[in-house]
């Protein structure tokens, strides 16, 4: 069996645009009042996957770690923007304490993949390095989401019990450490549980995308599991150095909550 | 008798209503100050600055003659144990309530959980041992101040800082915590309470009392 690669055409491509259509008309039809944000929206992911399609076409052409470098690092930094955008209001800070566990979970895990497992030639080459580093940060950014805003918002619903430890004698880390628990699953249930079907439910876009480039299936989930346990180590270790370096930025030298997140 | 506690011109400005409280006070052995003034004259945020739980913005206190900022506070808190007004109460049993201090590291360290004492502690606040058993989170508001209180003695304070402990209590229950408050200082020499409440019956069965004044408006609380 010959496995090939389907390109889409301008008219394929204006034709997909009939689902936007057909969405639009669910919105008007239940005034739900997102066609405004639904048309914005397609604009926006054409123009953008536009733009990064050619960006991309650049930075694979040239393949220097000068340029592959700082542009693993600016995804970082977004993703960090937006890993920490729902708790903007915590003490410290979040963006900060972010981009330090996101770069660090996916520069460790990303080099680890491609060096060790995958191997291209030469080592740092952008079209692996760039697609499996945003893989990683686009799951890592989740989960880094999920286990921040969680504890932040455990601490916050228990702060009577976290200074009543105090009170006790309970050390800072013994004070939230039930919280921390809690917030580290949160960040890792949704790899865990797509670690638990995956094959089953659904065919992960890398793997769909492998097989629709014309890429042998048994060679597809290859790469696929490769890329699942990557992730979820990298998931793991952002999870695990988010709340380590941000549950400190809740207390004072003194051992005592920081007053941002008192209730009085 | 020896002074275990002393603060000089705590301060904290309260910026939501440009407030100031400004307080010193000496607690000596064997002693209760009881903290007095009208609502919002920070008495709960004095006994929050006194458990270092609340940064003040100026003065000082001193333990046993040594300045508080070279205590480590989790020495500190095991020594000066402040109870709120609300008692927190955690998931779990009466019995894993009353246990838990003891999964600390520094509780742990040199305390160790003693039956009889609970037995003791639990008898004489007129709370059933079969209760040990029941779900915390089921206690009425004056059963768990009453465990609130036996778990904080359980783990040996030298000072305790009690604000309103006998608000959620009837007539009989307070009688009983006023009981055990007043043997729980008797029974050690180096032992004092610091305590913030509105039922002046209550006080004024307490041995070696002393008042402490805080005013409504900016002035300081001063000792009387």
């Amino acid at each position: 069996m010959n496995y090939t690669y389907i390109p889409i055409s301008n008219l394929q491509l204006i034709l997909s645009v009939s689902l936007v259509i057909i969405t639009g008309l669910v919105s008007a039809l239940f005034r739900l009042g997102m066609l405004k944000s639904l048309l914005w929206g397609s604009v926006r992911a054409f123009l953008q996957l536009t733009l990064i399609g050619y960006a991309l076409t650049f930075i694979f052409k040239n393949n220097q770690l000068y340029i592959i470098v700082p542009v693993i690092l600016l995804m970082c930094l977004i993703a960090s923007r937006e890993a920490s955008r729902r708790v903007g209001k915590a003490p410290g800070k979040p963006m900060l304490v972010s981009f330090i566990a996101l770069t660090a979970s996916t520069f460790v895990v990303g080099l680890i993949v491609v060096m060790l497992v995958i191997s291209p030639k030469p080592l740092y080459s952008a079209q692996v390095m760039i697609p499996i580093f945003g893989m990683i940060l686009g799951n890592s950014m989740n989960g880094i989401a999920l286990s921040l805003d969680r504890m932040y918002s455990e601490i916050e619903s228990h702060i009577d019990e976290v200074e009543q430890l105090l009170c006790l004698g309970a050390t800072p880390w013994e004070a939230v450490r039930n919280y921390i628990k809690k917030a580290v699953s949160a960040g890792m249930t949704p790899t865990i549980n797509s670690l638990m079907v995956v094959g089953l439910v659904s065919l992960p876009g890398m793997m769909t995308g492998q097989i629709l480039a014309g890429m042998d299936p048994r060679e597809a989930v290859r790469y696929q599991f490769v890329v699942m346990i990557m992730i979820a180590a990298a998931v793991a270790i952002g999870c695990l150095m988010i709340v380590g370096m941000s549950y400190k930025k809740l207390f004072t030298d003194d051992m005592a909550i920081v007053e941002g997140l008192r209730k009085n | 008798m020896a002074e275990i506690l002393k603060f000089i011109d705590l301060t904290r400005h309260f910026e939501r209503d440009n407030y100031l409280l400004q307080a010193s006070g000496v607690l000596a052995e064997g002693s209760v100050l009881a903290v007095r003034g009208p609502s919002g004259s920070g008495k709960s945020t004095l006994l929050k600055m006194l458990a270092r739980l609340l940064a003040p913005n100026g003065g000082g206190m001193l333990y046993r003659g040594q300045d508080y900022s070279s205590i480590s506070p989790l020495e500190w808190r095991r020594r000066i144990q402040y109870l709120s007004q609300k008692p927190v109460i955690f998931g779990g049993t009466v019995e894993q309530n009353l246990k838990m201090p003891f999964s600390l590291s520094m509780i742990s360290r040199d305390v160790f959980f003693d039956w009889v004492r609970a037995d003791e502690y639990m008898q004489a606040l007129g709370l059933s041992a079969e209760m040990l058993s029941q779900e915390a989170q089921t206690l009425s508001g004056g059963e768990a101040a009453r465990v609130a209180l036996i778990r904080a003695l359980l783990i040996d304070p030298e000072v305790l800082l009690l604000d309103e402990p006998t608000a959620y209590l009837d007539e009989n229950s307070r009688k009983r915590m006023i009981a055990v408050l007043r043997n729980w200082l008797q029974s050690q020499p180096f032992r004092a309470i610091i305590i913030v409440s509105h039922q002046p019956g209550d006080i004024l069965e307490l041995p070696g009392l002393m008042f402490l004044d805080l005013a409504a408006s900016s002035a300081g609380g001063n000792l009387i």
